[in-house]
């Protein structure tokens, strides 16, 4: 146990100690060269920010965070359902798989302003953007997850009499499990992207719209406090996708896991 | 928790269940294979008589895998009839265990999950299984490895722990597809040698596939030579040599004798 914390200190040690070392530097370049900071304030500066303004930065953090959990988490049952689809339907593999694969091309965050048209400047913009992006990396890991499946393994399942639904929850889906993990981690921080976009296209909250008033304000303090939060925000939502992989996918080491196609 | 009625109802390898026979009769008449226009298999009749120990030897991709599919109940043959206790196999039954040439164990399931991972497919009872999925680990020398995962588990291993789940169902026969072909030569013959003890302890019909001459000679009462595509039987050899066997054996005039008859064998039908 003490190896293992250990280890962790030391893989982390180095990260930590580079950012800080970074964030020291930036301190200091801004100090020395006299860059004034509506330009680039220093990191100090911006801790005070966030610490003087955090009602406002909690207020409009809310909503967006509520929407990319929702998004994700309508994007991760669509994706997997998808998948199942894709995985026993002929018509779904052979007509729909390539399809979705190929409308991977689209930068789809490009479609926000039509949704302002078709959904109007409220939260169903929102949501609908951030399930769209991160739906079809979902989708495609796990359909690849459900189909990766080692054709021995489905053999020797067949030898036993295994029946399509016994080979479906006790093989299929366990075998799906690191892919559909690899593909919520990229879901995850695009469903944060679609969210923000969304919000500096149209809307009246949420910490995008807080990200471009500041801008408009030329608060730029301000605004590197919200972006400092909507990234510590990404990184805790991505920590507990993170944490939750590593106790579901047990049998796999860490160097295995994130294996999987990317979006 | 174990309870002495559980184990009681368990059966277990050594004693023998009363429901299903302990061994298997093979009846195969006149199997023909056809992929399209290629003939894989041509005209191929043998039995094995229940309990027997039967190898076919032939070189790689002769058709000797594709002939035990077909007694798994995986591949239909073209013609033909292949039947079990006198019942045509038309798809797997609960008869057989197959080993493969990879141990094809779930990495997710510990040792013991994925020897009774038949047991749940089959539907049977789980907590009746498990003093005999015990016994069988302990019989293959790995019940200390129970509770491990595959990962953690050498090749040999492995392969110890697909036999103990193609045995754990009580099958009359067992198929074995080249499951050593994949180790090295030294697990090789320790893996032969424990097979043996196995076999020895629960007389199953087996039915081995292998392309090594010495495996077979070895492990055999008796070995059928298989010639190229299309695939025939070219040479039947009875191994009158004692039981239990033992690595030493190998170096024998005897074993020596029957490895040089069926490797003449083989070349014979390489030349025609």
């Amino acid at each position: 146990m003490t190896a293992k914390v250990r280890r962790y200190a030391s893989e982390l040690g180095w990260p930590i100690g580079i950012s800080l070392a970074m964030l020291a530097l930036w301190e200091f370049a801004v100090r020395e060269l006299g860059i004034r900071s509506i330009i680039l304030p220093p990191p100090s500066e911006i801790a005070q920010a966030i610490i003087a303004r955090h009602d406002l930065l909690l207020t409009h953090l809310w909503p967006s965070l509520y929407l990319t959990v929702l998004g994700f988490a309508l994007s991760v049952v669509g994706g997997v359902l998808v998948a199942i689809l894709i995985t026993y339907s002929t018509i779904m593999r052979k007509g729909f798989y390539p399809v979705i694969i190929v409308s991977q091309v689209i930068p789809k965050i490009a479609i926000a302003p039509l949704f302002i048209v078709w959904f109007g400047t409220g939260t169903m913009s929102g949501l609908l953007l951030a399930f769209l992006v991160a739906f079809f990396p979902m989708t495609i890991n796990a359909a690849m997850g459900f189909q990766a499946v080692d054709e021995d393994i489905h053999r020797m399942a067949r030898t036993f009499m295994g029946t399509r639904w016994q080979i479906f929850w006790k093989i299929r889906m366990p075998n799906a499990l690191p892919y559909i993990f690899a593909g919520m981690k990229i879901s995850i921080t695009l469903a944060i992207i679609g969210v923000i976009v969304s919000e500096f296209v149209a809307s009246q909250e949420g910490i995008g719209y807080l990200i471009k008033l500041a801008g408009g304000l030329l608060d730029t303090p301000l605004m590197m406090a919200a972006i400092t939060v909507l990234s510590i925000s990404g990184l805790a939502l991505y920590g507990m996708i993170a944490a939750a992989e590593g106790r579901a996918v047990y049998w796999q080491t860490p160097n295995d896991i994130g294996g999987a196609a990317g979006g | 928790m174990r309870t002495a009625a559980l184990s009681e109802a368990s059966p277990s390898p050594a004693e023998r269940a009363t429901d299903s026979p302990p061994s298997a009769a093979l009846h195969i008449k006149a199997v023909r294979k056809f992929y399209d226009e290629l003939e894989a298999i041509r005209n191929v009749s043998f039995d094995v008589a229940g309990g027997e120990f039967l190898s076919l030897l032939g070189p790689s991709g002769c058709g000797k895998s594709t002939l035990l599919m077909m007694v798994a109940g995986l591949i239909d043959a073209t013609e033909g009839e292949i039947s079990i206790n006198g019942k045509a196999v038309s798809g797997p039954r609960r008869e057989v265990g197959v080993v493969f040439q990879q141990p094809v164990l779930l990495p997710w399931r510990k040792v013991l999950d994925n020897v009774l991972f038949p047991i749940e497919l089959l539907k049977l009872p789980r907590a009746q299984y498990e003093k005999r999925a015990m016994d069988l680990l302990a019989m293959a020398k790995i019940d200390d490895f129970a509770h491990h995962l595959p990962r953690q588990l050498s090749g040999g291993m492995r392969q110890r722990v697909s036999i103990c789940r193609a045995l754990i169902h009580d099958p009359g026969i067992l198929l074995m597809d080249e499951p050593f072909s994949a180790l090295d030569a030294l697990t090789r013959d320790e893996m032969g040698v424990e097979l043996l003890r196995i076999w020895q302890a629960n007389r199953k019909t087996v039915i081995f596939v292998t392309h090594s001459i010495r495996e077979a000679a070895f492990l055999s009462d008796r070995v059928l030579v298989m010639g190229r595509r299309p695939a025939t039987i070219v040479e039947e050899a009875i191994i009158d040599l004692p039981r239990p066997r033992h690595i030493a054996m190998m170096e024998d005039e005897g074993f020596n004798r029957h490895v040089r008859r069926l490797r003449k064998a083989i070349e014979a039908s390489h030349d025609s």
